[in-house]
Formats: C-alpha cells, structure tokens, sequence
C-alpha cells in the first residue's frame, strides 16, 4: 500500500528558520533599544551630590558633583565635576571606600554655561551692575530681572555692531583714496566710530558687572558673568513636571545650538542641517542621473554586449567600498574639476581654492556617484515591470515614445524609483567614509546656506552628523557626557533615516495605489 | 446571421475609391527573419477583412505594417509600399504619431493603462493638445456610445478601468481607439481572450462599426472570419495564398492550402 503522505520532516526547516528570524529581530530591538538608551540619557537631569573624595595622595577634596550611576549598587562611581582654573568639567571615577557622601544643607545649584560645561554650586547671590555694592540672594523675581537686564543689553550691543559694520566699510575706503575733502570725511566717520566703541565698551562693561556669585563645596567664593549662564537649575529640587521641561530644553538646545566643548557637549544644529541639505543635494544629482540611465538602458539601448557589460558594472559598482569613492571625489572632483573651475572663474582670490578645496557640492557629487548604482538597478527593476502591451497600446495611439515614456513608463514605475530614492538617501544620510575626505568636518565656522548671494555656498565645508558621531567616538574615553552626545546624535541619525524612509514609503505606498495595473 | 445572403462586391470589381489600404509588394524582415514576402493586397473601404493563417505565418505583421508598429521591433528591415489615402505610410518622412492616430489598433490582450475609464478614453485626444476640455468630453462619449459601452459606464467614468470585466475592458479598448475618429480599425485576435457572450458582443459592435470605419481583424477563428467578415486573406509562411470575399473563400477555396487549412487539415 502506497502512502498518502510522505512523511514531514519540514519540522526542523521551520524551526530553524524561525528562530533565525527570532534571532535578528531581538538583535534588531537590541541595537534600537541600546541607541534609545544610551541617546535619551543626554536629555536626563542627573542628581547632584556633596562628596568627600580622597585621592590618590591621600589628600581630602570637597566636590559638589553630578552623579551620573546609582550609588547603592555599583563599587566604582561616576561623577562629573567643575573645575574653576580651567574653567572644564571633569569626569571623576572614584571607589567606593575612597568617597564619603556627605549631606546636602544648601541646594546645590547647576549652571549651565554657554560653552557647555557645567558649574555645580551653591549659596547663589546676584550683583547687579547699576547697584555694585547691594548684593541679592537668589530668588526667581531677582533672577528674571536681571535676565530681562542682559537681553536689553544684549540688544543694544547687536543694533551697535550693526551700526558699527558698514562705517567700518566705509573708513577702510576712505584710506585707500586720499584728497583733502575726504580726509575731513574720514576723520569725521573716525570719530564716529571711536564714539560707538565708547559706547560699546561701556555696554559690555555693563554686561561683566552683572554677577553671579557662587560657593564651591569647599566654601572657596567665586564668580562669573551672569550673561555666560544659559540657565540654572536645582537638580534635586526639582518636580517631576520640571524635570520632564529641563528634558525638553534640553532636546531642544540639542537641536539648534552648536557643538561645545570640542563636540563634546551642546547641540548639533550644524550636522542636522548639513546631513539633511546634503541629502537633499545629492537626492537632486542623483535622481535625474540614475532614472535617466535607467530608462536608456531598459528604453532604447539595443540588447548587445555593450549593454549587458555596462549593466554589469553599474550592478557591481554598489559594492565598491566607500572609502574608494571619498578617494576618487578628492581625486577627480577637488583636484581636477575644482582646481579648473578656480582657474577660470575665481582666480582673482588664488592662491586661496574656492572650489578647489573639499566642499558641500563634491561632497553631493561623490555620495550621488556613490547611491547611483543603487537609484539605477532599482528604477530598472521597476521599468521592467511596465507591461509591453500598455507600452504598445500608448503608441498605438499616436503617442510618441517620448510621451509614452512620460505617460505610461514612468508613473508605473514611479514606485520603484521612489524605492531608489529612499535606498539612496538612507545610504547617503548614514555614510561617513567619503565625506571625511570630500567636505565634511569636526566643525565648520559657518552654515553653508546664509543670507549672502548666493545664499547656498556649495564650495563651503559643513558638517555632518555621522561624522560627528566618528568625531564623539575618540572623546568617549574621557567624558561620559561626550560618549552620551555620541549617542544621542546616533539617535538623532537614525530617526531621520526612519523619517525620511517614512515619508518615502508613504509616497510610495500611494503612487503604488494610483498606479496599479494588475 | 445568414452566410450566403450576404452581398459583397468581388475584389476585381473595385473601384480605387473603394480601396481603404493598397498595400504592393510589401516584405518585411523582423530580427534577420523574413516574416513577409512580397505581398500584395487590396482592403475594401467600409468592410471587414479577416486575415486568417497558422500562429507564426505573419498575420500579426502584416496587420502591424498599416499602423507602422513593426518599427517598435529594433531589428526590423521593411521595403514595399502601402496606400491610403494616396499617401504612401511607408515613406520616411510619414508622421508616424499622425498616423496611429488615423488607423487605431486593438490588442489580443485588452491592455487599459492604469487610469480612470475617462483618461483611458481620452489618452488619444489629450496627447493631441489641440481639442479643448469640452470636446475631449464629448468625443469620450461618443465612442464609448459607438463601443456600446455608454450605458454601463456612464456613472463610473472617473473610476479605474480595471474594474470593467474583461469583455468591458475590450469594448473600452474599441472605445479608445475609435475616439480619435480612425478611417481604419486594425483588430489582433481581439475576442480570443473573451467567453462567447462577449464575442457576440464584439462581433455585433464590429458589424454597426462598418457603417464608417474599415475594419481589418486578424483571428484564429474560422467560424468568427467566416461569420463576420466580407473579405478573407489566408496567409501561410509570409506568403499571401489566398485574398477573396469570405463566401467564395470558405465554400470554393481554389488553392489546395486554404482547403487543408480551413478544413482543419493543419494548423
């Protein structure tokens, strides 16, 4: 008797496959939860704590400190303190039998400073600068007064600079020609100036004399401008609401301000925007490039060698390394193209490049090169799947194939391409390798896009926030804060390439629906 | 339908006004192969002509040849002259866009393109750029009323075309074609895809569709050529054997090929 069933020894197949599915997913949620962790611990406000350290000499120091781990569990602790001489925080690793807590009778206060260090302090009192000998204990009314007294001053010193700048211009005009009524002209604007100068001198004197005084937890006096302090807060004092607010101040100094400390501590409003205008470059370049090799090779190209070679090469070319394309930017790119543009249209300002150093624009170009491969094999993918009848039944009605193409080809395939585009920006966004050599850096002194003509200054340098995060990876060792910038740009990295691939799924979701021909 | 009542005028009393495509010694090369050798043949204005012949022989290709779609084959080396209206289509410096729009084609397959039924309708006449919203709008109407789809339609125009039912899906294709006001109408197997109901309805579409549009079909159905068409061409290996009125075709076949093939003998 034959057997109706053979007998199913499928068992262990599945098995196997799904734990190795099981497998990647925890991996997946792992490395998304670690990021998750390790990034919003940047934005947590950290207890502050009273320490008797001894160090290695034996000697006893008083510390008002930021605790960073729990310290009824852990043997070795973390703390982060402030050290005035040079005007630095300092990560402290301390054993346990080497520190004494010690209670804490005043609330101990942090200062975060705009250079992005932090002052852990007590007993505030505030010295205004109109009133030098009446000295106030800190209280929220005095603190807002004064504050409100260094933002008018602050403007003030804006609208003189302002001022200051074009009769600047003008002066250094007036000394290259030299006739008598200028010379009047001249003296006049130099007065005018130094004029101003008083007054800005007076200003900033002003700004200096507004103090805040503060205790070391040895008791050692001391004190600092208050316009230096972006803001203060009482750590342990704190509600769960204003805890939750200091978070969100804190996210959002994250996103707008720029780096400190050596890309240690502040925010990284200089990367984001570099990464995402960068991104939106090179979606530019590459996106017409590769759609239009892609519909010559599928549309019009005949099927010979030729052909099947090219396809071959422009497969592979997504396996190149990236350091490879970084190399043949700077090669090709920086130090022929640039070099050439700089010959002939800037060489007023030789021996000083232009376009012939690393910049915003070869940096788009090398990472369009290097998602090309990628935009092109996709759109193909896509073109591929346009049925020929369709293709037939257009030109069969008098379309040409021009019209064709735009008609019937490319709306169907648009899903595909948008799939190029989305595996495109998600490399570019993440690749660091060829941007080190093509433009990218630790810190750029200016935005590449600003209210000069001609407004995107593709030739500048700007920063990126992969590259950043290469950048945090060699401060880790010394600061855990800077380890935790590391990590929250991380963070930050990844939920554009989920919010970029988000929206370009969506888009593609709906072109998919409009455009369905099955 | 009764076969042998039909009147048709025998071939050789045509007069040249009644001559839609005059097609001389046409040859056709697709891909290094000879698919057309040498024909010639004359398609009777306002009738319907079936090409009939084994898969392979170049039925297809020679319907392909009056609206110039051999040229989407890369490969293609075409000699031989075809007339319409005292143009010769086959010179170079015809406008080929210009004249699809003149002779429409519908597939084996119905092949809407991923629109509404109003833009199907209307791809044509859009690509045109020359007829304003309102007559785009009546044109549409009107041949989906000569398509016989008007009534089934009419609520839904702006939905998508795949919804129709596959023989809907050819009316509209009728539809699309017609629209553009074509003198001739060139049909690849367009009821093979389609269950017997549809058929029919094709067929009596064709039959209204012949007051002012000629029509040449190519099918694999001998009943259906039989029963429809006025004239007949059998075509075997890229030769044309064949090319009479269907009567005289199917009841007195002179060549001994077209007896073998209508008869079932091959093919």
């Amino acid at each position: 008797m034959t057997k109706l069933y053979k007998p199913d020894n499928s068992f262990i197949t599945i098995n196997l496959a799904a734990s190795a599915a099981a497998m990647l997913s925890l991996a997946l949620i792992g490395l998304i939860m670690f990021v998750l962790i390790k990034g919003l611990s940047y934005f947590i406000v950290y207890p502050t704590v009273n320490v008797q350290i001894t160090d290695k000499h034996g000697n006893a120091l008083e510390y008002y400190a930021q605790l960073y781990d729990d310290k009824q569990v852990q043997e070795e602790h973390v703390l982060l303190v402030y050290h005035p001489n040079i005007q630095k925080n300092q990560q402290l690793f301390v054993h346990d039998d080497n520190i004494i807590y010690r209670p804490i009778i005043h609330p101990i206060w942090t200062l975060h400073l705009n250079d992005g260090s932090q002052i852990f302090a007590s007993h505030l009192t505030f010295q205004s600068s109109s009133e030098p000998n009446k000295i106030e204990r800190y209280s929220r009314a005095a603190y807002s007064d004064l504050r409100d007294e260094i933002y008018q001053l602050h403007t003030q010193l804006r609208t003189l600079t302002t001022t200051l700048i074009p009769l600047n211009i003008e002066l250094a005009t007036f000394t290259e020609s030299g006739s008598m009524k200028d010379k009047i002209r001249y003296e006049k604007t130099h007065m005018q100036i130094m004029s101003l100068m008083a007054q800005k001198q007076q200003l900033e004197t002003q700004l200096n004399g507004i103090q805040i005084h503060y205790q070391q937890a040895d008791g050692t006096p001391l004190s600092i401008p208050l316009y230096q302090v972006d803001y203060l807060i009482d750590s342990n004092g704190l509600s769960w609401l204003e805890r939750m607010s200091v978070s969100a101040l804190k996210i959002w100094n994250f996103m707008s301000d720029d780096p400190k400390q050596s890309n240690a501590s502040g925010g990284v409003f200089p990367a984001l925007f570099g990464t995402l205008l960068l991104v939106f470059l090179m979606t530019i370049l590459v996106m017409p490039f590769g759609v239009l090799t892609a519909l010559y090779l599928n549309e019009f190209a005949p099927y010979n060698y030729f052909t099947i070679i090219l396809r071959t090469i422009i497969t592979n070319l997504a396996g190149i390394p990236a350091i490879v394309y970084g190399v043949f930017g700077l090669g090709l790119f920086v130090f022929v193209i640039g070099t050439t543009l700089d010959q002939w249209l800037y060489s007023d300002t030789l021996p000083s490049p232009t376009f012939g150093a690393p910049g915003l624009l070869w940096a788009a170009l090398t990472m369009a090169l290097l998602t090309l491969p990628v935009v092109i094999v996709s759109t193909e993918e896509g073109l591929r799947q346009v049925p020929e009848g369709l293709k037939k039944g257009a030109m069969a009605l008098g379309a040409t194939k021009f019209e064709m193409i735009i008609k019937i080809v490319l709306p169907i395939a648009s899903p595909s391409i948008v799939t190029g585009g989305i595996l495109a920006i998600a490399r570019a966004a993440g690749e660091v390798t060829p941007l080190l050599l093509v433009g990218a850096v630790m810190s750029a002194p200016v935005l590449p896009v600003d209210n000069e003509f001609p407004f995107i200054h593709l030739e500048r340098q700007f920063m990126h926030l992969g590259v950043l995060v290469f950048d945090g990876v060699f401060h880790s060792q010394t600061t855990i804060d800077a380890s935790s910038m590391m990590f929250a740009t991380c963070l930050l990295l990844i939920l554009i390439v989920i919010v970029l691939n988000s929206m370009a799924s969506w888009l593609r979701y709906r072109l998919k629906k409009q455009y369905d021909w099955q | 339908m009764n076969l042998f009542s039909r009147k048709t005028t025998p071939l050789k009393k045509l007069t040249p006004e009644n001559i839609a495509v005059n097609i001389e010694s046409l040859s056709v090369e697709l891909n290094n192969k000879v698919v057309l050798d040498n024909i010639s043949m004359r398609i009777p204005a306002y009738s319907i002509t079936s090409i009939i012949g084994q898969s392979g022989c170049g039925k297809t290709t020679l319907l392909n040849s009056m609206n110039r779609m051999n040229e989407l084959i890369t490969d293609h080396k075409i000699t031989g002259h075809i007339w319409m209206d005292k143009r010769d289509i086959n010179h170079k410096r015809e406008n080929v866009a210009r004249l699809r729009t003149n002779v429409g084609m519908v597939f084996q397959q119905p092949n809407p393109f991923p629109m509404t039924i109003y833009e199907n309708v209307g791809f044509g006449l859009k690509l045109q750029q020359q007829y304003s919203r309102r007559q785009i709008d009546d044109a549409i109407e009107k041949a989906l009323i000569n398509a016989g789809l008007w009534d089934e339609v009419k609520d839904r125009l702006h939905e998508p075309a795949m919804i129709l039912s596959g023989g809907q899906q050819q009316r509209l294709m009728i539809a699309r074609a017609l629209a553009l006001k074509p003198q001739i109408l060139l049909l690849d197997e367009p009821t093979s895809a389609l269950d017997p109901l549809a058929t029919l309805f094709i067929e009596e579409l064709m039959q209204s569709l012949k007051q002012h549009t000629t029509i040449v079909m190519v099918t694999h159905n001998m009943q259906q050529a039989a029963r429809i068409s006025d004239y007949t061409a059998f075509i075997h290996k890229g030769e044309l054997i064949e090319y009479t009125d269907s009567d005289s075709l199917f009841t007195q076949p002179k060549h001994k090929q077209t007896e073998d093939y209508i008869t079932g003998r091959y093919g």
